[in-house]
């Protein structure tokens, strides 16, 4: 590491902006004793906003919110143990834990980070940008620029004493006969390696009582959201300014940061896990069935339904049009895989199609079951104990839907599989990734179907259609969010079922855009209130 | 009794070059080697899902017979004990979710809590009860290795994804999710080490990282009583985490001097993959970084596709093979696969001479499932692999009474171990007939 070079830059002054204000004046919060001066209280009559957990970034917000603090093109924690799913999503406090081995790679990754800020990387200017006037040999120099740092890292201007015991780290390193760079140095990894940065961090005032959350808690709510990621400056600037206390200002900025081109993370985030698309590249298929399926193709396919989200998301389009909107296919390769077939919506599209098959075959049971798990909300009940198996193909010489029905011919087994077998049947044309077909092993696709409501489709045209008809899609979008952003399903407190009948009425009922949904959502007392668990 | 320092740092320096081949240091080392390694005990748990093709696997006492099976044991037949026994606790109470709440119970006996998110709870594993003693005298307490991914999956009857994803529990809400990349298990294990570092830059690198724990610890224990008692203990875990790494300094200076050369990335080839995790859990164990590991190759359910070895049929549906030849060819290959892959680890401790015999005699490798009969999910004949040294005699197999407990042979490889517990799980005494 050449600290020399840092020294130099230190010493000659260096330009850039950290974050808002001057660090000296308002690093520290006039509160001490806080980590976060408590909100203000709840309002009278606010719903019960249920438990959030303790959340701790996980892999995709750690290196985010690196990126954005410092700048670097590091990316720590791709090295990092794999994060845990619960729900569906993989920022669940709930299921987090924390081993000494993770503890020691929070520090190296902060060792890393500091050697390369300080050796003129790109996290240089950012950390050193107030170093102008001072001298790093100076003691108030140091502080000055790890208070402006912390308040950055931590999201939220740090309290008095907080800073005092971070500056212990560097005054060890001062008595221990290191030099200025060399104490920047270890406090820059104390910031890092802090509870207040690994942890989102929402601290009990009133044990069993339910208060607003502050500014600051607020807007990390709102960056982790959409951005998986800490603040940007005018969000930021927001907090300071006390301005992110009613529900208009929360909306501005998060309708502001939805435009942002870092919410991308929300649709890497949410769009991609919801509908179990995060590992398509590592999908396996046969090469006998389609020797063309590369980590570059399943790519392309993930991307395709990720723009179309987006185009969802930025035009406010309902949900139910998601299976039934056409997308604009980009990639050649996919649009030969496509062939000239016809492409109406989610449900035709090949990341969908590819993700719920088997490696050799379509399975239209799985493929059923995903439409009502992850579309509808209603995840199919546990089969009774030790059903029989389906019949086999070698034994019975019948086809697939034939068995199927021979499944179903015993009342136990079709009281389900009737909700979701007749779905995955009517996407038969489609085969394990996703193109097109009218027969299957010599024998012609027979794609119609009845749905349990007694609607008729004759193919996957008819069936698509009488699905973005179905009431329960834009109820399970919002439930999807819901679990998304705050870490729990909706089903905690009483109170849940009109936090979501609110939530969708607020965005309009039915007919309510996404981006409405994700708005309505922000400005629910579920997302803005904390429940304070003794 | 630290044998590390008697062997000297210079002498481990003029090896540090050596590539992460075994056995690295015999050479070096010769004979003090075996001596710096005398009872050092270690244990290995490797979660192979979606249960055994029994008609290959013996289930009579007496001496292992040759099956497809059997055959991959060969060279280290002598160490191994294959047999059957009962989980309770994976048996789902309301019927369905065996594979979640066999693979949650596989290494606890105790049976997971039907929930995903909020709710999720299962047992301490038995290498986390190892952990909690053998790993006091190690830098690193534990390591948790992964082997196939999957896409992430949703719940299986209510039982959440996470039961299938996670071997190792070190408490019932502290699941120790499996590292899927070698590299960074080598790096975890051996990084940190510059041979060309003097040694006073070493005590000023290491002064400087406890300083930074030091406030760490500090602050997670201030902030913990600002805070719930269910976030609390996330804190308590950083706590418990910084007292760990800070022993770890203290004791262990020369930890972290050998693991020779960082592994390239195998991709998506599992079985190079798989044969390198192997690799690496042997010369964590030589160089004494850790003594207790696990190894998760795979979840049971929905289906993970073992393509590398020709098989195109996910393994779960391989798994439900009755009346199917093909799928029962699948699911024989994979069952073979697991062997070997158990059988490689089991020779690969074999080559590595010490305490008068081979690091395979003080180890203890244990293999099981999360059900038994794979086309019924029972859960009363659970197969499991036991290969390691004495107490235990080898070569057989051993057929006990029907009911007879899993938790037994976990209670008695830890005391074999040096891990002294009278009760684990729904067991409460040791196994008859393994010693």
């Amino acid at each position: 590491v050449k600290y020399a070079a840092a020294t130099a830059m230190l010493l000659a002054g260096c330009v850039g902006s950290i974050s808002p204000g001057d660090p000296t004046q308002s690093a520290t919060s006039d509160s001490a004793g806080s980590p976060a001066a408590p909100g203000h209280p709840a309002p009278p009559g606010a719903a019960d906003p249920g438990r959030v957990a303790l959340r701790r970034l996980n892999r995709t917000e750690y290196d985010n919110t690196v990126r954005d603090l410092l700048g670097t093109t590091l990316r720590p924690a791709q090295g990092f143990a794999a994060d845990p799913t619960a729900l569906g999503f993989d920022n669940n406090g709930d299921v987090q834990s924390l081993t000494a081995i993770q503890l020691e790679q929070y520090q190296n990754a902060g060792e890393a980070l500091a050697d390369e800020a300080l050796a003129g990387g790109p996290a240089h200017v950012a950390v050193l940008a107030h170093a102008s006037a001072c001298d790093p040999a100076a003691r108030a120099c140091v502080q000055a620029l790890i208070a402006a740092f912390a308040r950055r890292a931590w999201r939220r201007p740090p309290a008095a004493d907080e800073l005092a015991r971070l500056m212990a780290v560097p005054d060890a390193e001062a008595a221990r006969g290191g030099d200025g760079v060399a104490q920047l140095r270890v406090a820059l990894i104390a910031v890092l390696t802090s509870p207040h940065f690994l942890f989102r961090l929402e601290p009990v005032a009133q044990p069993g009582g339910t208060r607003a959350l502050d500014d600051h808690e607020v807007a990390s709510r709102l960056s982790y959201l959409i951005y998986s990621s800490l603040p940007d400056d005018p969000l930021f600037q927001a907090a300071d300014a006390g301005q992110l206390r009613t529900a208009a200002d929360v909306r501005a900025q998060a309708t502001r940061m939805l435009g942002d081109p870092r919410g991308a993370a929300f649709v890497s985030g949410f769009a991609t896990q919801w509908l179990g698309l995060v590992d398509l590249e590592q999908h396996d298929v046969d090469p006998a069935l389609f020797s063309g399926f590369d980590p570059a193709l399943a790519a392309a396919m993930k991307a395709e339904t990720q723009r179309f989200f987006a185009d969802f998301l930025a035009a406010d389009r309902p949900a139910q049009e998601l299976l039934v909107t056409r997308a604009t296919v980009a990639d050649p390769r996919l649009a030969q895989l496509y062939g000239d077939s016809a492409r109406p919506g989610l449900l035709t599209q090949a990341s969908v199609l590819t993700a719920t098959s088997s490696a050799n075959a379509t399975n239209p049971v799985t493929r059923g079951a995903w439409v009502v798990s992850q579309l509808f909300c209603t995840p199919p009940p546990p089969p009774p104990p030790k059903v029989p198996n389906l019949p086999e193909a070698s034994a019975t010489g019948r086809t697939l839907r034939a068995r199927l029905e021979a499944h179903r011919a015993n009342p136990v087994c079709a009281s389900c599989h009737q909700l979701f077998d007749p779905i995955g049947l009517g996407l038969e044309n489609y085969d394990a990734v996703g193109r097109w077909r009218t027969t299957d092993a010599g024998e012609p696709i027979d794609a119609s179907g009845d749905l349990p409501d007694g609607t008729h489709f004759a193919g996957p045209a008819e069936l698509i259609a009488a699905l973005g008809k179905d009431p329960r899609l834009p109820g399970c979008v919002a439930q999807k969010l819901f679990t998304y952003a705050l870490g729990r399903a909706p089903d905690g407190v009483p109170t849940d079922a009109a936090n979501l009948a609110r939530l969708s009425a607020a965005a309009g009922g039915a007919r309510a855009g996404i981006r409405s949904l994700v708005l309505a959502l922000v400005e629910s007392d579920a997302f803005r209130l904390r429940r304070e668990e003794p | 009794m630290n044998g590390r320092r008697a062997l000297g740092r210079r002498r481990f320096l003029g090896g540090a070059a050596v590539a992460l081949a075994l056995p690295p240091f015999e050479s070096l080392l010769g004979s003090d080697y075996a001596r710096a390694q005398a009872g050092r005990k270690r244990v290995v748990a490797i979660f192979a899902p979606d249960g055994m093709y029994l008609p290959e696997w013996p289930r009579q006492s007496g001496p292992l017979p040759p099956t497809l099976l059997t055959q991959p044991l060969e060279p280290i037949k002598s160490k191994v004990i294959l047999t059957n026994l009962a989980n309770a606790a994976a048996e789902p109470p309301g019927g369905s979710g065996d594979h979640s709440c066999g693979a949650g119970a596989s290494f606890s006996c105790v049976p997971p809590a039907k929930a995903d998110g909020a709710g999720i709870r299962a047992g301490i594993t038995f290498d986390q009860v190892a952990a909690a003693r053998l790993g006091q005298m190690t830098r690193v307490p534990s390591v948790q290795l992964g082997i196939l991914t999957g896409k992430p999956a949703g719940a299986e009857s209510g039982y959440g994804s996470l039961y299938g994803s996670t071997l190792s529990w070190a408490g019932e809400k502290q699941p120790l999710a499996p590292e899927l990349d070698p590299r960074a298990v080598f790096d975890r294990m051996f990084a940190g080490f510059d041979p060309k570092e003097s040694d006073a830059a070493r005590l000023a690198r290491q002064a400087r990282r406890t300083s930074v724990l030091d406030y760490v610890r500090a602050e997670a224990t201030i902030l913990r009583g600002r805070l719930g008692r269910a976030d609390a203990a996330k804190l308590d875990q950083v706590v418990t985490s910084v007292r760990e790494i800070e022993k770890g300094l203290e004791t262990a200076p020369a930890a972290g001097q050998c693991g020779g050369a960082r592994p390239a990335d195998p991709g998506t080839d599992y079985d190079a993959k798989a044969r390198l995790v192997n690799t690496l859990i042997v010369t964590a164990f030589q160089c004494d970084v850790t003594r207790v590991a696990s190894n998760h190759i795979a979840r049971p359910f929905p289906d993970i596709s073992y393509q590398f070895l020709g098989v195109s049929t996910g393994h779960h549906a391989a798994s439900h093979y009755r009346g199917n030849a093909g799928k029962e060819a699948s699911y024989k290959r994979i069952c073979i696969w697991h062997m070997q892959m158990f059988a490689d680890l089991c020779i690969k401790l074999a080559a590595v001479k010490e305490d008068g015999g081979t690091m395979l005699d003080n180890t203890f490798v244990v293999q099981t499932s999360d059900v038994g009969e794979s086309n019924g999910h029972s859960h009363f004949d659970t197969p499991v692999a036991l290969a390691g040294g004495a107490p235990f005699r080898g070569g057989r197999a051993v057929a006990y009474p029907r009911g007879t407990p899993l938790a037994g042979l976990f209670l008695s490889v830890l005391n074999a171990a040096g891990v002294p517990v009278t009760k684990f799980g729904d067991g409460i005494a040791p196994l008859g007939d393994l010693t």
